[in-house]
């Protein structure tokens, strides 16, 4: 190392530099005013963290009651012997008698105009008062009907005609049969998604009911009926139309409920796959769905 | 307590910063990477570990960060030197060194080191650190340290003498 000893008292006589005086207060400065505020987040992170855990912790606690763990079985579909009628619910004790044995999220027409069958002892059914409740996963409750029950027409040991009011969302419903407040019976539906519509026009099928890869004959409700027939477009996701077909108008009817004519037309479309679609019916399109 | 500490070690080394960082970056505007090698240090204390210098920590905080700095200018840094930049730094430190003919030629040529001759060169040579300080900066142990500011030095001189100083002057 000798060789280098000048060089290295060079390099050691080189220049030590500091920081002018006012920069280095101004650094000092913000040493302490960064430490000090420090000093409160330090402490706060634990306190923020334990809240936010408490927090979510009571969330979770209050919603668990909230979200229904359904315990009804699932609503089965079952023929009635004697009348060979199709209905939803529970074999020997329950069956709703319902179009296509499906409700959809919505939708009042189904919900109008329904046959309750109770099967049990007649003694405790008929003259009772009824009540039926409906739950959804989110807790949402509504009282779909109640009424008093009436003797059974035919095999059944007790039935009600009624309505219910429209499910206001689609997915699973628990239904439960109450006579006079003791729970008769429970099972669960699946609501099907609203019906396709547009401003004038509905389509009075869910998308989900169609069967794919063959026609179907379907029906369009409307509150205008000035045109004997009417062209519906089926448009895929991608605005491509995919199939274009001319409804007729068969009827029209008075809405009990509006008093308004509403009017029936009829046609045939066919689903080839499964996807996302709308309609372009009478030039008025629908929302996306789903089939 | 955590505060006084960190303001009393800007007392002590503020000078070993802003001299490391002076000699490191080639700039004499350096404040803000003093202010930010503290910041940095006064939130890793809790990291600190007792056994270890405050000096050789805070220098290797003050490493780290220019070396980060330099890895994000990387592509900047690359062809600044083909323009004015570097010229003007080198001309900043020429005025803060000072009309010593000599230590602007000794300075040029420490510029002209390989990376990690230089800051052993800054470390050991000019800061005057032991080679266990140099180490702990570094993260490498003493015997390399040694090994590595015996061929700093080697290298140094034989650029010096490119440079046209008389042999028996360094």
């Amino acid at each position: 190392m000798e060789e280098y000893k000048i060089l290295e008292e060079k390099l050691k006589s080189l220049p030590k530099y500091t920081l002018e005086t006012d920069n280095k207060k101004k650094i000092l400065y913000s040493l302490k005013s960064k430490s000090a505020t420090q000093k409160y987040t330090a402490p706060l992170k634990p306190i923020m963290s334990f809240l936010s855990i408490a927090i979510i912790l009571l969330f979770l606690f209050f919603t668990s009651s909230l979200f229904n763990n359904f315990n009804a079985q699932q609503g089965a579909i079952f023929t009635i012997p004697d009348r060979n009628q199709q209905v939803v619910g529970v074999k020997g004790k329950i069956g709703v008698l319902v179009f296509n044995e499906q409700f959809v999220a919505e939708d009042s027409r189904r919900g109008a105009k329904l046959m309750l069958y109770f099967w049990g002892d007649a003694n405790k059914l008929v003259g009772k008062n009824y009540r039926v409740e409906a739950v959804d996963l989110k807790g949402e409750n509504i009282e779909l009907t109640k009424g008093i029950l009436s003797s059974g027409l035919n095999s059944e040991d007790a039935h009600a005609l009624t309505s219910f009011v429209p499910f206001p969302t689609e997915g699973e419903w628990q239904l439960s049969f109450y006579v006079e407040d003791d729970l008769f019976e429970a099972f669960t539906i699946n609501v099907l998604p609203p019906f396709p519509k547009t401003k004038h026009y509905t389509l009075l099928y869910s998308p989900k009911e169609i069967p794919v890869g063959k026609l179907a004959e379907l029906n369009i409700e409307s509150t205008i009926g000035k045109k004997e027939t009417i062209e519906v477009k089926l448009i895929d996701e991608k605005g491509i139309v995919k199939e274009t077909s001319t409804f007729k108008l068969d009827s029209s009817a008075i809405d009990a409920k509006t008093n308004q004519t509403i009017y029936h037309y009829s046609g045939e479309i066919t689903w080839v796959e499964h996807g996302k679609w709308r309609l372009l019916i009478d030039g008025e399109e629908t929302g996306l769905f789903e089939n | 307590m955590e505060k006084h500490l960190i303001e009393e070690w800007f007392e002590l080394y503020v000078k070993d910063i802003t001299s490391y960082l002076m000699y490191y970056t080639g700039s004499i505007d350096v404040e803000d990477l003093v202010q930010e090698t503290f910041l940095r240090a006064m939130k890793k204390l809790t990291v600190y570990k007792e056994n270890g210098h405050p000096k050789t920590w805070l220098i290797s905080i003050a490493r780290h960060m220019v070396i980060d700095q330099y890895r994000k200018n990387n592509v900047w840094n690359k062809i600044r030197h083909l323009f004015i930049k570097e010229q003007n730094i080198l001309i900043d430190m020429e005025q803060h060194i000072m009309i010593n003919q000599e230590n602007i030629v000794l300075y040029h040529t420490i510029n002209k080191l390989p990376a990690h001759y230089k800051e052993i060169i800054i470390l050991k040579g000019i800061m005057e650190m032991s080679s266990k300080e140099v180490s702990k900066v570094i993260g490498s142990n003493e015997n390399n340290v040694n090994v590595l500011y015996h061929r700093s030095l080697k290298k140094l001189k034989e650029l010096l003498e490119e440079e046209g100083f008389e042999h028996g002057r360094i």
